[in-house]
């Protein structure tokens, strides 16, 4: 009488195994066994994407297959070809299984790339913007300074001009004074215009620089456009030249008439 | 399938067959009778062996012939693993009876080298040829044995006298293995640094990291030279949590330095340290440091238990940056898992730095306004303090000067002023023309904002004489620009012949 095997345990499938011979001579063999049927694999399905806030494409799964259902089944006699049928089945389902972790593997490998190149890039990003802050640090330091020396001054005018102004009044009689006054308020008064036009010429530019960008809206209008200003480029170019050649042509000429009063010099010279 | 798995059948039949002459068969014959005789036991244990060893040599073979042929229907690389791996027991069975050959003088070492072969032939037979019932079942149990070999799992029975084997995932046939990449630490050993594994969750870690230091500084002994300072907190999957920390030791004379990494490990691996650390919940503790190259060649040249070599040649080959990666072993899905939720937690970091990031650069931006802000208002005080600034000289000029005669300066000053304010206040020039543009710009505001409604569209036909008209312009000026080229090159031959006369005159005459 052969052994009786004892209980195997496995992740998939367990299957307790026991066979018992006849004793009499005949060769007929009755097999008894239980066996655990795994049925209904949940098959790897890819989750939608996620992707990040910057729109990097990057896709992130966080589950894996890790149900399974089983089903009992007892079976009261259990020849050896249904086993072998079932084995058969269970290493195509391995198969399966084999090509779903490889294909994991796989997008594992490109995922972990993709991250260390983002990594990367992430810290290329932070170091820009540590600069960028540096910068404007020391460009909000740099206001600072021009803030105190313009309250410095200040202080220093307000207390002068406070005494001009009590000083005035007593010296305003002359008739030479009157004269230094307009001629120094002319001064003030032009430097005041100056400043204002300034002012004017600085909204200008600021305007036109938005109008400008507006301007890209209609293709056809601006290629119109850079023709036309190409062609006004080469009208300068002839505008100019122009007026080289007509300084060339007149040197020329003067040149002519310098050799043709020294020939009649030079026959006048032979005749006597 | 049948057919594959007969052939090694056949072979082994042809082993035994050949075993018998020795006296094999013989003594087996006797151990199949006299099961409980302890002197047939020995005896054809010895003789099983020596037939066996030849045996597997052929069953390998045949196995790794069939193994190859099964697999080569599912992957590429499972017919790779069955060739090398029918190769490989085949180079080790050389091996084992070389070492055999060459320390048969001692005793102990042919203990050793048997039990390695007979792991690795109780192996094989299992998955080829197990004799527990002596008929074509055994077939049948060979199979549910690679199913087993194949998940990493299970006991291989074979043999009704001989222990099961165990599958674990370490196993060559296991099928669910790769080759994944992790970056290579670059810190040094003078670094200090050292890796804390904790039990607890992160957010707990920090709310009591004032603590954990403090309960860390007790551990290394209470010294107060000693300083424990953390580098990092980072989670791990299953609620645990990294830290990483350095000790910073001063001297008496005021100097400061690191504690090297690997003296702190070692005082941590004590063993009274280390049950004090797992009370605080610490389960794992290793050193980060960088691998010596003496370290990555070892690890590069010896594949992992159960990696095949041509895989793992293969991926060094594959690595994309051997710099910095160095292969790792992924055995099984818990292990592809936990890679999985380290990567996605890596990816919520990376989401939550530019999250930062991106609040650093709306920060940026609102400085960047308010500093262009300022500088405005800074320009025009200083405009301001210039515009006061020449008041009080002027004030200060009057009353130096009363009493005086004006002096050619002042009056020559006087008529350049008044020249400046005559071209300011002229119509058609500075003040006259800013004021018309400031006019068309106000008038071109008003309008645009009608224009802006309309939409513009050019007729094609429009379209098409503006073109006529631009390329026959373009005509045009490509005639004029030519005509100028020429009159220029005729110039300068005029110029030319000139001075050659002027010469050759200036010559005849001297």
């Amino acid at each position: 009488m052969f052994p009786s095997m004892p209980y195997v345990p496995a992740s998939m499938a367990s299957q307790e195994l026991s066979s018992t011979t006849s004793t009499t001579t005949t060769t007929t063999v009755t097999t008894n066994t239980t066996t655990t049927i795994t049925s209904g694999f949940n098959l790897y399905v890819r989750p939608p994407a996620s992707p990040w806030l910057n729109n990097t494409g990057l896709i992130n799964v966080a589950s894996m297959p890790s149900t399974m259902t089983v089903n009992s089944i007892v079976t009261p006699v259990m020849t050896y070809g249904p086993l072998e049928s079932m084995a058969n089945n269970w290493h195509y389902q391995l198969q399966e299984q084999e090509k779903h972790y490889f294909y994991q593997a796989n997008q594992f490998n490109l995922w972990n790339q993709a991250l260390i190149e983002s990594g990367n890039e992430i810290a290329l990003l932070y170091n820009e913007v540590e600069r960028v802050k540096i910068d404007q640090s020391r460009l909000e330091q740099e206001l600072d300074i021009i803030l105190f020396q313009q309250k410095e001054l200040e202080q220093m005018l307000t207390p002068i001009e406070e005494l001009l102004k009590e000083q005035n009044g007593p010296l305003n009689m002359m008739y030479v004074n009157k004269e230094y006054e307009m001629i120094y308020r002319l001064a003030e008064i032009i430097d005041a215009e100056l400043k204002r036009m300034s002012q004017d010429l600085k909204d200008i530019v600021v305007y036109l620089n938005s109008l400008a960008h507006p301007a890209d809206a209609t293709e056809q209008l601006e290629q119109i456009c850079k023709i036309l200003n190409a062609h006004m480029e080469s009208l300068q170019w002839i505008n100019l030249n122009s007026g080289v050649m007509q300084k060339k042509v007149e040197e020329v000429a003067n040149a002519v008439e310098e050799y043709r009063r020294k020939e009649q010099e030079a026959m006048k010279a032979a005749f006597e | 399938m049948a057919f594959n798995f007969g052939a090694p059948s056949g072979t082994s039949g042809t082993s035994t067959a050949t075993a018998a002459p020795a006296g094999g068969f013989g003594g087996f014959g006797t151990t199949t009778t006299t099961a409980g005789s302890a002197f047939s036991f020995s005896a054809p244990t010895n003789t099983g062996s020596t037939g066996l060893l030849g045996g597997t040599q052929n069953k390998g073979f045949g196995f790794g012939t069939g193994f190859g042929t099964t697999t080569g229907t599912g992957t590429g690389l499972g017919t790779g693993l069955g060739t090398g791996l029918g190769f490989g027991g085949f180079n080790t069975q050389q091996q084992q009876q070389q070492q055999q050959t060459s320390l048969g003088g001692l005793f102990s070492q042919p203990t050793q080298a048997p039990a390695q072969s007979t792991q690795l032939i109780n192996t094989a037979s299992a998955l080829s040829a197990p004799t527990l019932l002596g008929d074509e079942r055994d077939a049948i149990l060979a199979k549910w044995n690679q199913l087993q070999a194949f998940w990493g799992t299970g006991k291989g029975y074979f043999n009704n006298n001989i222990p099961p084997v165990e599958f674990t995932q370490e196993n060559p046939f296991c099928r669910f293995k790769a080759v994944g990449y992790s970056c290579m630490p670059n810190n040094k050993d003078e670094d200090g640094l050292v890796v804390l594994i904790f039990n607890k969750k992160e957010t707990d870690i920090r709310s009591q990291q004032q603590q954990l230091v403090e309960s860390l500084h007790k551990v290394l002994g209470g010294n107060q030279t000693l300083t424990v300072n953390v580098e990092g907190i980072k989670t791990l999957p299953d609620d645990q949590t990294e830290v990483v920390i350095y000790v910073v030791e001063r001297s008496p004379n005021g100097t400061s330095r690191r504690v090297p990494a690997t003296t702190l490990y070692a005082h941590f691996e004590q063993a009274n340290i280390k049950a004090q650390l797992q009370q605080l919940g610490v389960t794992l503790s290793m050193t980060r440091t960088e691998l010596s190259p003496a370290q990555i060649k070892q690890l590069l040249q010896n594949p992992p238990a159960g990696v095949d070599p041509i895989i793992w040649e293969q991926a060094k080959v594959d690595n994309p940056d051997s710099e910095k990666l160095i292969p790792v072993p992924m055995v099984g899905f818990k292990e592809l898992l936990r890679r999985l939720k380290v990567q996605d937690q890596m990816t919520k970091q990376h989401q939550t730095r530019l999250d930062i990031i991106s609040e650093d650069i709306s920060e940026l931006q609102k400085n960047q306004t308010t500093t262009m802000a300022k500088i405005a208002q800074y320009k025009r005080k200083l405009m301001e303090l210039s515009h006061r600034t020449l008041q009080v000289l002027i004030k200060q000029e009057i009353q130096r000067k009363s009493g005086y005669a004006i002096q050619a300066d002042e009056e020559q000053l006087r008529v350049q002023l008044d020249t400046i304010q005559g071209e300011l206040n002229a119509p058609t020039q500075f003040k006259g023309r800013l004021n018309e543009l400031m006019s068309q710009i106000r008038m071109q505001n008003h309008f645009g904002a009608v224009k802006s409604e309309e939409k513009y569209y050019i007729d094609a036909d429009l379209l098409r004489e503006i073109k006529q008209h631009l390329k026959q312009q373009q005509e045009g000026l490509s005639h004029l620009i030519s005509i100028i080229k020429d009159d220029l090159e005729d110039i300068k031959l005029v110029e030319h012949g000139l001075n050659e006369t002027i010469h050759s005159r200036g010559g005849v005459f001297s």
